[in-house]
């Protein structure tokens, strides 16, 4: 019942003219930048968020949230007319969506994955309306160790399994956290790293380092072969988009599926969309009556991938409002957003600011509305977008980038560190380092270090609390678990060789 | 290639022994809570570690030979953040919003366009959007340098 009439309160909130011209216009700019090959949901975020800087917080973040959901949908256009994934997460909507259009069936794909992504991504925020309260109410009694537990949760499962060399994703967050010591220390006033430069004495922000890691290194990284897409030629007709009844009766259980299966991946730190939208074709491909039709346009393989993508966008602001870590780049930029509005995620949020996070509740129901009329009315709109050229499209978004951190502090200097993070982002993806850790460590950094100072003032110096403590010790172990992994399975592996030798 | 991912595992390994030696000489415990250099030190040692991963992963790894950068990316990536740094470094004496159409222009140049009828508007697109956006409407302080807008 309390769950309901904060609902309701929330829908006050959400539904005033500026709120929702804000909703609009975020789930927009999602599309538009889940559309567009080589800019993710990350670097919309982060280049985007300086607009909001003259905003109220409920409003900035129903926008963010609006870009980082619209984009979900939005990459599903160019998976399905180019065969070029608009972004990560819909990698496996192209497999079976660019064969769809290729038979003349790019409406089907694209209707189905806009329903799909409506009723999985609604589902998703009725279970985070119902479920988020709860795990909020259970985080209230952690205390410093078990925030320190989560947070290296956090970091080791986000390096664990995104990037194709845990070292490498390992050494990102490590040098995040180095980033994150930069300035005077809060405790003892001494100043760390900063080269008796007086701008890092307040420490590196950010929102530089995302804007360059996601936005500048991205366009580096594509203009080494800048390309002109090339659009299937498809009937987008209201007509065409609508899926017929045999294709809503073989997609009604894969979009169940992926729905379930998104919001469950969703929420785990480290896993997220991408992750959901391999495991859900994975899933639709055992489970179909007709395997051999995956890869050749089945409709389930649109279907599945793409509400799981949407689900996990929602599952994934579970651990980041309720507990304060996020879980992603995306989140990990949101969070930075919120802590820069002065307001801090977790347990308290509810508690606090019940405005706050019921209106951006209220706000992704009215999102989700907003974005399945606009992905199936305006579609020949987003695909218009995609003729810009991609040589006219980067300087522009580069001119964001530098405009966007200037924005924070009004400083050339942090143009500059945007610069050097865009270079470093450029080096980063050519060397297969993620930039997603790097972002979380220097997100979380100052809170790791905070609680870990808090941890053992409360037990006068020992380290034993971190192990003694139920719930820390859980937490600890499964980051253990999650880092020694992939050495047992190579040990496994190495005594099977070794057994079947013998 | 090979060479690239050696090199980014000793700059690694190297980033990590020059934080490791600046966080020893701050002090490691105050009062037997961690003091500045207790978080800094044992980032480097997992940085120090991650680095010698890296090097042991590509050094027993057979990877292909092929080049880090190819084709007109080798030059066009630096003349970019070229064009980029010399847009921030005239920022002061241009102003802002003229150094943001240069930079338009002198990106799309970079990028292979050369249709002035797309790169144009497009400069002049980029000069009005930061003024109305975060001049006009965020009332950002840009600077104004000698032309004085």
């Amino acid at each position: 019942m309390d769950t309901l009439s904060n609902l309701l309160m929330g829908f006050s909130v959400a539904l005033t003219p500026v709120n929702l011209l804000f909703c609009l216009l975020g789930v927009v700019m999602g599309t538009l930048i889940g559309a567009l090959p080589g800019i993710g949901p990350s670097a919309g975020v982060a280049i985007l968020l300086p607009v909001t800087f003259g905003m109220s917080p409920v409003t900035s973040i129903i926008m963010l949230c609006g870009i980082y959901y619209g984009a979900m949908y939005g990459g599903t256009i160019t998976s399905v007319l180019i065969n070029v994934p608009g972004e990560s997460s819909s990698v496996m909507t192209a497999v079976d969506g660019y064969q769809m259009a290729r038979k003349g069936r790019a409406g089907a794909a694209l209707g189905i994955a806009a329903i799909g992504s409506f009723l999985a991504g609604t589902g998703g925020v009725v279970i985070f309306t119902f479920l988020a309260p709860l795990i909020a109410r259970f985080a209230l009694s952690f205390g410093p160790p078990e925030y320190f537990a989560l947070m290296i949760l956090g970091l080791t499962t986000l390096s664990g399994l995104t990037g194709r060399s845990m070292w490498k994703s390992l050494a990102a967050a490590a040098f995040g956290l180095m980033l994150s010591f930069v300035g005077m220390d809060i405790v003892t006033g001494v100043a760390r790293f900063t080269f008796h430069r007086p701008d890092l004495l307040s420490g590196v922000d950010f929102l530089p380092v995302a804007i360059g890691l996601f936005g500048v290194g991205e366009v580096l990284a594509s203009a080494e072969s800048p390309a002109e897409l090339e659009i299937t030629r498809a009937d987008l007709s209201l007509r065409k988009v609508f899926p017929t009844m045999a294709d809503w009766v073989r997609s009604r259980r894969s979009i169940l599926r992926g729905g379930v299966i998104g919001f469950l991946i969703g929420s785990l730190p480290g896993a997220g969309a991408t992750m959901a939208s391999f495991i859900s074709y994975a899933v639709e491909k055992k489970s179909s009556r007709h395997p051999e039709e995956f890869g050749q346009g089945a409709i389930e393989g649109v279907a599945g991938p793409e509400s799981a993508n949407n689900s996990a966008s929602v599952g994934a602001l579970v651990p980041l409002l309720t507990l304060g870590v996020p879980g992603s780049a995306t989140t990990a930029v949101m969070m930075g957003a919120l802590m820069m509005y002065g307001l801090h995620p977790g347990p308290l949020l509810f508690q606090k600011n019940p405005d706050f996070v019921w209106g951006l509740v209220a706000s992704m129901y009215i999102g989700n509305v907003l974005l399945v009329i606009l992905n199936i009315a305006f579609i020949p709109a987003f695909v218009n977008v995609l003729r810009i050229p991609q040589r006219i499209l980067s300087p522009l978004i580069v001119v964001f980038c530098m405009v966007g951190a200037y924005t924070l502090d009004n400083n050339l200097f942090d143009v500059w560190l945007m610069l050097l993070f865009g270079v470093l982002g450029y080096l980063m993806k050519k060397l297969d380092y993620p930039p997603a850790p790097l972002v979380l460590a220097l997100v979380l950094g100052n809170l790791v270090e905070t609680s870990l100072r808090q941890s053992l003032i409360i037990s006068g110096g020992s380290m034993a609390i971190f192990v003694t403590r139920p719930i820390s010790a859980v937490l600890l172990a499964i980051a253990a678990a999650v880092l020694l992994a992939p050495a047992l399975r190579s040990l496994g592996r190495v005594i099977r060789v070794r057994a079947s030798r013998a | 290639m090979i060479t690239a991912e050696v090199v980014g595992g000793l700059v690694v390994l190297g980033l990590a022994l020059f934080t490791g030696a600046q966080a020893a000489s701050m002090p490691y415990l105050v009062e037997r809570v961690p003091g500045p250099g207790f978080a800094p030190l044992w980032s480097a040692a997992l940085m120090a570690i991650c680095g010698l991963g890296i090097l042991a992963e590509v050094l027993r790894a057979k990877r292909g030979r092929e080049p880090f950068v190819s084709g007109p990316g080798v030059l066009r990536v630096p003349v970019m953040v070229g064009v980029m740094g010399a847009g921030v470094g005239l920022a002061p004496y241009l102003g802002m919003r003229l150094c943001c159409g240069l930079v338009t222009l002198g990106l799309a140049l970079a990028m292979g366009e050369r249709r002035l009828v797309l790169i144009l508007p497009a400069a002049v697109g980029a000069v009005l959007a930061v003024h109305l956006v975060f001049g006009y409407w965020l009332q950002v302080p840009f600077p104004r340098g000698l032309v004085g807008w």
